[in-house]
């Protein structure tokens, strides 16, 4: 990733700042006191408009700033005079309370600049901050976006890893399975869903294997998204109920009988007939 | 010698029952050690005490172990033929003094204080010598042609007992109250007394030949070894006309040059009955031997051996270096003995091994066919004098770097100690592996904190540029939970990488700024290197860094990573990083002491960094 304060710098964003610095602060009071002002808007920004919601959001008052986000998250998608103020703010640092709620209305604009900046936030310290940059690029539809979420799988915290592996979900990203193969192998119950929409077929009995050496709401997470898949077949599905008979605690529970909605009605597939079956007897 | 108070009660009933045995006693009382460093007196002591022969002592010719411990029928003697590898006899017996191993028996003391003799060839009984009343056995040895046992009556005063291997009684010597265990060699007995003098007796009837005077040390033990009688205590005196009174400037004197984890225990405190008994002592001593004539004697091989546990060190008695070193991974040798050619050792289930004494090359390590279920040795004995060639498991020795990593990373807290010791190793090792060990030791290495640093300073301080690659290879890796990969120690690599001026690594060690596993003291690091390495054109990562954290509360208390990325930027940015920083100090969000911090830089770089000719 390039340099991002260099690259501003380079535009004059950075290098412009301690003049600019006076003028935002001058007019700080007027700023954040329009801001407050403002009500959600669905118009489009102007220019101006975007300019003094820039100063808000690099402003002391954090309040301001806040609103001042969201407004500019409400521009609408692929609003580019949005996105760089947006940029612009969480390129020259923030608390890290205020970079999640930049990297959310960022993420709404859904614009390709954003990319480089949020992925240097899917880095961040801050696990609430990475997770708020894997949400924002997950809804990206560039492949860059596809490369970040598939580094933050290896992510140490489980909550930025299951934010990835939904948003590689959500994006039917195949080339995830085998990592998030990985994560189930170790009982990481936030890729279980994932994998059961991505990983190919052939895992499934693999997965069904892992029972008693992961834990059952990782094991049923996955194999519960198997269950649905159309294209798996019913001898498989079957098969896979079973599984799920066997596995104690609400999780399995959960996952028979979400399967069993799924299912279109008077359709009597025997993998139905056995869930509903386990579920009954689960209920007693 | 004279005659000792208090003593006459039990000489006299010792006396008296050797006598209703139908044995007479020596009758050589003697009555003071005021001939002790008589040099004719222990010369010709000495050349009274025949030269053992090259092998095993027992009468089967094979090197035998012979493992006392528990089995599943109870208390349990193991006799294993080492060289056939298979049990040779067993046996149900409770051992409480160390057995020792003589021609056609071997013998020990149970828990009455009995002597018992087992035929060396069967494990049968051959007879037993039950304690005088009251008495307490304080060791036996054998040399061949007897049993010699020393005991202490309940009012302290000693007794030397001597018996033919056939069981009938060849003498009985009263010794001073404070006397040690025995030890023999062909036909003569030596035993402590008072600390300072060894006296030797004519092993065939008791007779007293001399008294050696120890100076300058306790003699706490004495050896019979093939190669001459030893004694001392913090050192080894070797026996000799030269040693008749022994002092440190005297000559013949030995006192190997140790690592400070080695409890330098030469040969067991003699004078201490729990150090006759199977004990913690049997697994943590030295082992040794001695070459050259007795009067200017040498360890073996210029070594000793340290046998820590599960351990075993080839330590250079005049430098201290490591020779070579061997670790018995998943059991602790319960025993070990130096029997010339090899160091020959038994494990608490039964394995035995044996390694080369000069190389420490594996001779042998096996679990002996025919070992009882279920078997817990807690002590072993060896006759295995003389030991060499190759048996099963015989392998070449490991690699010194790959058993001292090993050793590095054992995870029982007992082995502190030797773990600094062998990191220390390591780190004085011309070895192209030892990086890469060292490096393991800091990534898997857990316990204590100390043991990590001597590893880290250790590996920096190295500065070995055949390391280079290594360090390149294992910074490429990131963490990743995916892959079961931890966040690395780059805080000491980008320190050795500084020091080895690797400005070709530098790019893959910066990419580590920006991962959210990377803590700010890595960070730091990190910066520290670029501007060692005066890496102009890396600085994009700590431009970031202090733009997305400067307002971060959370580095209130520990700016350190963020005044490094300033100070990086500082010492190697142009006008442009300069203009950051100068914001970055007067934006009021930005946290207090990061200001502080650069307007000290700033004004430290006399407001002139070292502009590089143009931007990233």
């Amino acid at each position: 990733m390039a340099a991002l304060v260099s690259a501003f710098a380079a535009s004059g964003v950075v290098y412009a700042k301690p003049a600019k610095k006076k003028t935002a602060a001058a007019a700080a009071p007027a700023v954040e006191a329009s801001a407050k002002a403002v009500a959600p808007a669905a118009k489009p920004l102007s220019t101006a408009e975007v300019q003094l919601a820039l100063a808000a959001l690099v402003g002391q008052d954090e309040d301001a700033a806040r609103a001042n986000a969201a407004k500019l998250a409400e521009a609408g998608s692929g609003n580019v005079a949005a996105a760089d103020a947006l940029i612009e703010a969480l390129a020259l640092g923030t608390s890290p309370q205020l970079a999640v709620d930049f990297v959310k209305a960022l993420g709404a604009l859904k614009h390709p600049k954003s990319l480089q900046i949020l992925a240097l936030y899917a880095s961040n310290r801050h696990p609430e901050v990475r997770v708020a940059a894997v949400n924002a690029l997950a809804a990206m539809p560039e492949d860059g976006a596809a490369g970040v979420l598939l580094e933050r799988l290896g992510d140490q915290d489980a909550s930025v890893r299951a934010a990835a592996a939904a948003g590689l979900a959500t994006r039917k990203d195949a080339r995830a399975s085998d990592r998030l193969w990985k994560l189930v192998q170790r009982s990481d119950a936030g890729a279980a869903a994932a994998f059961g929409q991505l990983g190919a077929l052939d895992y499934a009995p693999k997965v069904a294997e892992l029972r008693g050496t992961i834990d059952d709401a990782t094991l049923a997470g996955a194999l519960g998204e198997f269950l649905k898949r159309p294209d798996a077949n019913d001898r498989l599905r079957v098969d896979l109920v079973r599984t799920l008979g066997r596995v104690p605690g609400a999780e399995a529970t959960t996952a028979l009988v979400e399967y069993v909605s799924t299912v279109p009605e008077g359709d009597a597939r025997p993998s139905k007939e056995e869930a509903e079956t386990l579920i009954e007897q689960r209920s007693r | 010698m004279k005659a000792y108070a208090g003593f006459g009660v039990f000489r006299a009933a010792i006396l008296w029952g050797a006598l209703a045995a139908g044995c007479a006693s020596s009758g050589s009382v003697q009555d003071g050690f005021g001939r002790a460093g008589d040099v004719g007196q222990v010369a010709s002591a000495l050349e009274r005490s025949q030269t053992n022969s090259p092998g095993p002592l027992n009468v089967t010719g094979a090197p035998l172990a012979l493992l006392v411990g528990q089995s599943a029928s109870g208390p349990a003697i193991v006799a294993v033929d080492l060289r056939a590898n298979r049990v040779l006899w067993q046996t149900n017996a409770t051992v409480d003094v160390r057995l020792e191993v003589g021609h056609t028996i071997a013998a020990f003391g149970d828990k009455a204080g009995a002597v018992v003799a087992l035929d060396i060839r069967t494990g049968r009984t051959a007879w037993t010598h039950a304690a005088p009343a009251g008495a307490q056995l304080l060791g036996l040895a054998t040399d061949g042609q007897g049993v010699y046992a020393v005991y202490r009556n309940v009012k302290g005063a000693g007794l030397l007992v001597g018996w033919s291997e056939t069981g009938s009684t060849k003498f009985s010597v009263p010794l001073d109250e404070r006397c040690g265990a025995p030890a023999a060699r062909g036909g003569v007995v030596a035993v402590s007394q008072r600390s300072q003098f060894v006296s030797l007796f004519n092993a065939n009837n008791g007779g007293a030949l001399a008294d050696i005077l120890v100076r300058d040390e306790a003699a706490a033990f004495v050896r019979g070894l093939p190669e001459g009688f030893a004694f001392g205590s913090q050192g080894v005196f070797v026996a000799s006309k030269r040693t008749a009174i022994s002092s440190h400037k005297g000559g013949g004197y030995l006192q190997a040059k140790l690592p400070e984890f080695v409890r330098p225990v030469y040969y067991y405190d003699m004078y201490k009955p729990a150090q006759s008994r199977y004990s913690a002592i049997d697994r943590n001593r030295l082992l040794w031997r001695l070459q050259g004539h007795p009067e200017t004697p040498a360890f073996r091989d210029d070594r000793v051996i340290v046998h820590n546990f599960r351990f075993f060190f080839a330590m250079n008695a005049n430098t201290g270096n490591l020779d070579w070193a061997y670790s018995n991974d998943r059991h602790d040798a319960i025993g070990a003995v130096h029997a010339g050619s090899s160091i020959v050792f038994a494990d608490d289930e039964g394995g035995v091994g044996a390694l080369d004494a000069r190389t420490g090359r594996v001779l042998l390590l096996t679990h002996p066919a025919g070992l009882p279920t279920a078997l817990q040795v807690h002590g072993v004995s060896f006759d295995a004098e003389g030991l060499t060639g190759e048996g099963p498991g015989a392998r070449a020795a490991d690699a010194l770097p790959q058993v001292l990593k090993s050793i590095a990373l054992h995870p029982d807290k007992r082995f502190n100690d030797v773990r600094l010791f062998a990191i220390d190793q390591l780190s004085h090792m011309d070895d192209p592996g030892v990086a890469t060990a060292l490096l393991e030791v800091l990534q898997k290495g857990g316990g204590e904190p100390y043991l990590m640093e001597k590893a880290a300073d250790s590996l920096v301080e190295r500065g070995d540029a055949r390391s280079l690659p290594v360090y390149i290879e294992a910074i490429k890796v990131k963490p990743d939970y995916a892959e079961g990969r931890a966040p690395q120690r780059l805080d000491l690599m980008a320190r050795a990488l500084a020091k080895l001026g690797a400005r070709d690594a530098a790019p893959a060690l910066v990419e580590h700024v920006r991962l959210p596993e990377t803590d700010p003291g890595t960070v730091a690091e990190i910066g520290e290197a670029v501007i060692a390495l005066k890496a102009r054109e890396l600085l994009a990562p700590f431009r970031d860094y202090l733009a997305v954290y400067r307002a971060d509360p959370t580095f209130m208390s520990q700016p350190g990573a963020l005044i490094a990325a300033a100070n990086v930027l500082v010492k190697l940015g142009d006008a442009q990083d300069r203009t950051l920083l100068l914001y970055v100090a007067e934006e009021p969000k930005t946290i207090t002491s990061l200001k502080v911090a650069i307007e000290r830089l700033l004004a430290e770089s006399s407001g002139a960094p070292e502009v590089a000719p143009s931007a990233d």
